[in-house]
């Protein structure tokens, strides 16, 4: 019923507070209201009932956020909370949640999970609070980056103290890799790590990447006409569209309104592949939308092809790439259809997804892919949006990047004395290694 | 905001130290408005270096709140009392209290030993009480920055002992020190002998060194300065040149007290530059050379020659030439500008990378990148490059040569030997020539990575094949 979002570090208070914004401007936007008469009042309403109620705390008109703010440094949560942001918005975050440190971490994978040793009460204490004020929690979503020392190490201790003090709710942990290109030195080491500890201790991970975000802004910035560098909230919006997209209640043929671990355990049928993806469309920018109608199989077409070149990204797809040279394989795939029109898209979703190339061998030809409907509201200015939610082969480059990398720092023992510093020693390392080899071995085999 | 601690120690160090308050102060004067003095707020950056006191309570006050006396975290040492007694008489007097000047009378005449040993005993309770007494009034304490010159006999001496007591009191503190190397041509004869010693203990104990150099400050000075006749030829100009290397510091530490949308905060530094505990010393560079008001014709406005200037050997306050021979390990820049943006650093960072700066292969994504919105005071940016270059076994080895040239002859060496032995000469040179070593180990491993990959043969001893998954 209620979710409650973890916001570590710098990345991860930033963009959670985006998600909160963003699920309150969906939840005020329908664009069908100009367009067509409301057909079904209270079904919105119920969205909308069932949206704050997943994700807000509503006490006397007053809306509190369900999340806990944690952080190693103040200048980002001073920025969350001060008058003049909190003002602005119409909810608000509650200040028992909010943890901070004074120190930082350094971008050290070992000292942030040190600070989450020493805030280990605290942190537990918030969300005790948070799970006082819920009726039913079911899904935890820690959000941080991986580069780091707060988000990836204390990000890391924080999600499996969770997972020890709530050992059967669903860990959805929204992450972000870094550049290739570097924003912190030992981003590689920070990554492997926390990405070993967060495959024990969640459930499924969900995969952004920050170079596929800033590609993406280019393109939206450049579509806008207006020319402007790239910044870090062109690329929170997007991360936050698509991930609110999947948050906000969906339904399908059977029951009403289904709940987040619902829709995932379609997609996660075996406990050793957990990482997601995330593909959407269409991708516009807010000036483009108002201008741009499109019909369901064209965006499954455009969807589809974006799967098979294994991108993100509908631009520069290679369209002579036929279903059967598909650079990429999943376990299952996970549609999410919103609009305010009624077609029907089972025709079209089997003509473009139902290859069996694009699967792996070991599933069955009924567990391709499922799919959920909302379609009495738009999604925010999107006249249909379809979401895919792929548990596939895509972020194992990623991944496979990131241990090339680290090994080789490894083998040459850089850097490794800031973290026996904190207790954390080779065979900590090599554990990791031999975790995300694993990890990339199984879904290359796939 | 998280807080540090300037230590200056001996004349040079108390007179950059205290060129580095006057700087600091107008620094953050110029933030604030100077009509109004309600908004003059005591906020996180002033917190970083200086504490507000009410002086009729006697409290500190934590921030924000208005400025009423601002005091410097800082102790000052020095074993003479001409430097500190005019700092006394100099309007720089009411930042400190009385019991952060620590001093004696007679000196400890250009001998490591005196400084390092026998005030080092002497003083040691005393330091460490004002040391505690400073750490207690700070409430994150993040890094001490160690100010002090290696060939005299205070600074490199007490300094390096302030050093190794700093590691035994808080070895989770992060200890950045910026030692002053002699010129070649120093009035000090012994100034080998002490920066031999002392460099052993920097390599020992510190966590980060950022070493400058006598000769290449005065010839900083002296290119830019061309216009301006020189009043005395033979004196050194050292007002400018102090006034480069307090502009170090402030430099380095502007991200961490301002904002900007890339932060790097002072214990990232050695996270991300050191990759071996003794290897962290990084070689520094400012554009425009700080040191006094140019006009504005002689910045840059080009912002790509910002970042080709920055590989220049005329801003380095190191006589090394990095660009001609060595490798790079690891590059950090801070650039404090309001106008230039993520993009253009990373677009010259790119450029810089393919065709002018030889990275370690294990190492090629080794930078760090910092921007902070707040220029310095009366420019419109700042670029300082940190780099972790191999090259800087030269100075070494320049140093290992003048100090074997004294000690070849046991000259000089009785006025040590009262208060150490003379075992400690031959530990110290071992410790350079190791460090040496190191360095050198680091281009040859590079040039082994380099020759295998371009042999293409699939037997390298220096590359360790990944981690195979047996299914």
């Amino acid at each position: 019923m209620s979710c409650i979002i973890l916001q570590l570090g710098q990345c991860g208070n930033q963009v959670g507070q985006c998600v909160f914004d963003t699920l309150i401007e969906d939840n005020l936007t329908h664009s069908n209201q100009t367009k067509l008469s409301i057909t079904n009042d209270s079904s919105i309403n119920d969205y909308i009932r069932h949206s704050l109620d997943r994700f807000f705390i509503q006490y006397e008109n007053k809306l509190t956020a369900r999340a806990l703010v944690i952080d190693t440094e103040l200048k980002v949560i001073e920025q969350l909370m001060n008058e003049k942001s909190q003002s602005k918005r119409h909810w608000s975050y509650e200040k028992k949640c909010v943890i901070e440190g004074r120190l930082g971490s350094g971008n050290n994978w070992a000292c942030g999970y040190r600070n989450g040793s020493l805030a280990e009460e605290n942190i537990l204490n918030s969300l005790r609070w948070q799970l006082e004020h819920a009726d039913r929690v079911d899904t935890i979503l820690p959000i941080l980056s991986l580069a780091g020392g707060t988000g990836s190490g204390l990000g890391a201790y924080v999600v499996e103290c969770v997972r020890d003090e709530l050992p059967r709710s669903f860990l959805l942990t929204t992450i972000v890799v870094p550049y290739t290109s570097g924003e912190v030195v030992v981003q590689n080491y920070n990554s492997l790590l926390t990405l070993s500890h967060l495959y024990h201790s969640a459930d499924a991970l969900l995969v952004f990447e920050n170079d596929i975000l800033q590609q993406y802004a280019k393109k939206l910035v450049s579509y806008s006409g207006i020319d402007r560098p790239t910044n870090i909230h062109d690329m929170n919006n997007i991360l936050t569209r698509h991930l609110c997209s999947f948050l906000q209640p969906i339904s399908n043929k059977t029951i009403s309104i289904c709940e987040i671990n619902y829709l995932l355990e379609s997609v996660l049928p075996h406990s050793f592949y957990k990482l997601l993806t995330l593909r959407c469309v269409p991708q516009l920018s807010d000036q483009a939308l108002d201008f741009s109608t499109y019909n369901w199989s064209s965006l499954i077409k455009t969807l589809s092809q974006m799967y098979i070149n294994n991108s993100y990204l509908d631009e520069r797809l290679n369209w002579l790439l036929k279903p059967n040279q598909t650079r990429t394989k999943s376990i299952a795939n996970l549609f999410l259809a919103r609009s305010y029109d009624k077609e029907d898209i089972d025709k079209d979703l089997k003509q473009y997804f139902n290859h069996e190339t694009f699967y792996s061998s070991f599933i069955s030809s009924s567990d391709y892919y499922y799919l959920f409907n909302y379609r009495d509201k738009s999604y925010l200015n999107y006249e249909k949006y379809l979401s895919l939610i792929s548990n596939c082969q895509t972020p194992v480059s990623a991944l496979d990047r990131i241990v090339n990398k680290s090994w080789q720092l490894f083998g040459q023992k850089a850097y490794l004395h800031h973290y026996y510093k904190y207790d954390i020693d080779e065979q900590e390392f090599l554990n990791s290694f031999v975790q995300i080899e694993q990890v990339i071995k199984s879904y290359n085999q796939l | 905001m998280a807080q540090n601690i300037i230590v200056q120690v001996g004349q040079c160090g108390s007179q950059i130290g205290c060129r580095f308050w006057d700087l600091a102060l107008r620094e953050h004067a110029s933030l604030m408005s100077s009509t109004d003095p309600k908004k003059c707020i005591y906020d996180a950056s002033l917190s970083a270096f200086f504490r507000n006191v009410d002086e009729n309570k006697n409290t500190s006050l934590s921030y924000p709140s208005p400025i009423r006396t601002l005091k410097a975290r800082a102790v000052l040492v020095d074993m003479e009392e001409g430097v500190l007694r005019s700092i006394l008489a100099s309007p720089l007097r009411d930042l400190f209290d009385g019991e952060q000047f620590i001093r004696d009378v007679s000196g400890a005449g250009n001998n490591w030993a005196v400084g390092n040993r026998f005030y080092g005993e002497k003083y040691r309770q005393i330091l460490s009480d004002e040391i505690r007494r400073q750490a207690e009034q700070c409430d994150s304490l993040q890094s001490f920055m160690l100010i002090h010159s290696m060939g005299g006999g205070t600074g490199s001496g007490l300094g390096t002992f302030i050093l190794s007591l700093l590691d035994e009191m808080y070895p989770k503190v992060c200890r950045i020190v910026t030692p002053i190397y002699p010129s070649k041509d120093d009035d000090v004869i012994t100034s080998p002998y002490n920066s031999v010693l002392a460099t052993r203990v920097l390599t020992e104990h510190a966590d980060c060194v950022l070493p400058v150099d006598n000769d290449s400050l005065i010839d900083i000075v002296s290119r830019c300065d061309s216009s301006t006749k020189k009043n005395d030829n033979d004196r050194c100009p050292f007002d400018s040149m102090n006034t480069i290397v307090a502009n170090l510091i402030l430099n380095l530490t502007s991200s961490s007290r301002f904002d900007g949308p890339l932060n790097v905060d002072l214990s990232e530094i050695p996270m991300n530059l050191v990759p071996y505990p003794r290897m962290h010393y990084l070689i520094s560079s400012q554009i425009p050379a700080p040191f006094k008001m140019t006009t504005n014709s002689s910045i840059p406005r080009n912002i790509n020659q910002i970042f080709r200037d920055a590989l220049s050997p005329h801003f380095q306050t190191l006589r090394v030439r990095p660009q001609i021979d060595g490798i790079y390990i690891a590059c950090g820049m801070i650039l404090r500008s309001k106008t230039i943006q993520m993009s253009d650093i990373r677009r010259n960072i790119d450029l810089l990378k393919l065709k002018h700066m030889k990275f370690v292969k294990w190492n090629e994504d080794g930078w760090k990148v910092g921007l902070c919105i707040v220029p310095p005071n009366g420019l419109p940016y700042s670029l300082l490059t940190l780099a972790n270059h191999t090259c800087i076994k030269e100075t070494f080895s320049e140093l290992k040569e003048r100090f074997t040239i004294l000690y070849r002859r046991k000259a000089h060496v009785h006025h040590y030997t009262d208060h150490m032995e003379l075992g400690d000469f031959e530990q110290a040179r071992e410790n350079l020539n190791q460090l040496i070593e190191e360095y050198k180990n680091i281009e040859q491993t590079n040039e082994l990575l380099d020759t295998t990959e371009n042999k293409n043969s699939s037997i390298s001893t220096t590359n360790i094949p990944r981690l195979n998954v047996l299914s």
